[in-house]
């Protein structure tokens, strides 16, 4: 198979592209994402939330590349043996990209990390709350945090929302994060969350960090095999090898019929959280409950 | 042929095309990147007995 542009070795097939137009193709595609969506104005300072896995490093790489000003923050939620690795590769990585980086941790900060809470039910969900609400706060002297979803997390959080009924976390789904308009968003007190990586798939940003030679360390999260996340993704993978390019459409498709939805929910207007000041739709954030009976059920083992 | 996956490697029988290999293993094409002496190889593209490939899962285990 020969590229479309050059006649080259091709390296991708869904167009045939060579090494250096696969590479331009996918910038292009995350410069007009920024673009089309306002994700990014010129001069703001942008977080990177970083896990050191391949879709974050690739986004840091990317975002550096195209002229971005980039800090990368990252969170160790605690656990052991995989974390810890991620952390180690990407700090050699920022090192080499000259890429400042931030790391905090939730044992610092909540007293306890994610493997203490383990066997105590909804892992994934508990640790992913904690995560976004840290994140939050650490990221709150930055304009705008840009995260490494693609198009296949995004279509996982899709299925997963619509199988379980859950809406309003549905429409928080696109390039931009949440219900809210950027003002809106400031108004209540979160920083903007974009994901400029959103219409690129996993294999894309694979093989561009292999293009690249940008680290991708083979880690895989202790709890993550229960998650219906991960269920989804060989179903979807078969979908896209029977018809080409269905990921795109059908996360293309709910764009079409998302902004009514984001419009109903974005009329709800949050608080803040009694005890930490943070948006919340009740008076205590779900963070903070969460944080709480984790306590209470640590205190009680002991 | 040799086979790197997953870790681990395996020798198995096989000539025909990269997408031909993926059936053969019973492997989606969208959620794996086949190389060949360090360089990425499409499907339509021909291995031989005696070559050597990784095969990289794309799907994150996050």
């Amino acid at each position: 198979m020969r590229c479309i542009h050059c006649s080259e070795k091709a390296v991708f097939e869904t167009p045939p592209l060579c090494k250096s137009h696969f590479s331009e193709y996918f910038e292009r595609t995350v410069l007009r994402t920024i673009n089309d969506f306002k994700l990014i104005r010129k001069g703001e300072n942008l977080a990177v939330a970083s896990s050191g896995g391949k879709d974050s490093n690739v986004l840091l790489f990317v975002l550096k590349k195209l002229g971005f000003k980039v800090t990368a923050l990252a969170i160790n939620e605690g656990i052991g043996g995989y974390r810890s690795l991620l952390l180690d590769s990407l700090r050699k990585f920022c090192l080499q990209q000259e890429i400042p980086l931030k790391i905090y941790d939730f044992r610092e900060e909540y007293g306890f990390g994610t493997d203490d809470i383990a066997g105590h039910g909804g892992v994934c969900r508990r640790c992913g709350t904690l995560r976004r609400r840290l994140i939050n706060i650490k990221a709150a002297s930055f304009d705008v945090i840009a995260t490494g979803h693609n198009l296949d997390d995004e279509l996982q959080s899709l299925m997963m929302n619509i199988v379980k009924n859950n809406h309003e976390v549905a429409a928080r789904i696109g390039p931009s994060s949440g219900v809210f308009n950027s003002q809106e968003a400031a108004r209540y007190g979160f920083t903007r969350r974009v994901k400029p990586l959103f219409f690129l798939s996993e294999k894309e940003v694979v093989i561009y960090a292999l293009l690249n030679r940008i680290p991708m360390i083979n880690a895989s999260c202790p709890y993550s095999s229960s998650s219906m996340r991960r269920h989804l993704k060989i179903p979807i993978s078969r979908m896209e090898d029977e018809s080409p390019g269905i990921k795109r459409r059908i996360i293309r498709g709910f764009m079409k019929i998302s902004g009514p939805l984001k419009k109903s929910y974005g009329s709800s207007r949050p608080n803040r959280c009694v005890i930490c000041g943070q948006p919340s739709k009740s008076r205590i954030c779900s963070a903070c409950r969460i944080a709480s009976e984790i306590e209470e059920k640590l205190a009680n083992s002991h | 042929m040799i086979i790197a996956i997953d870790g681990g490697k395996r020798r198995i029988s096989f000539s025909g095309t990269v997408r031909g290999l993926l059936e053969h293993l019973s492997l989606s094409p969208s959620s794996v990147v086949v190389m060949r002496k360090g360089e990425i190889v499409t499907l339509d593209e021909s291995l031989n007995n005696d070559d050597e490939v990784v095969i990289m899962s794309v799907l994150s285990g996050g």
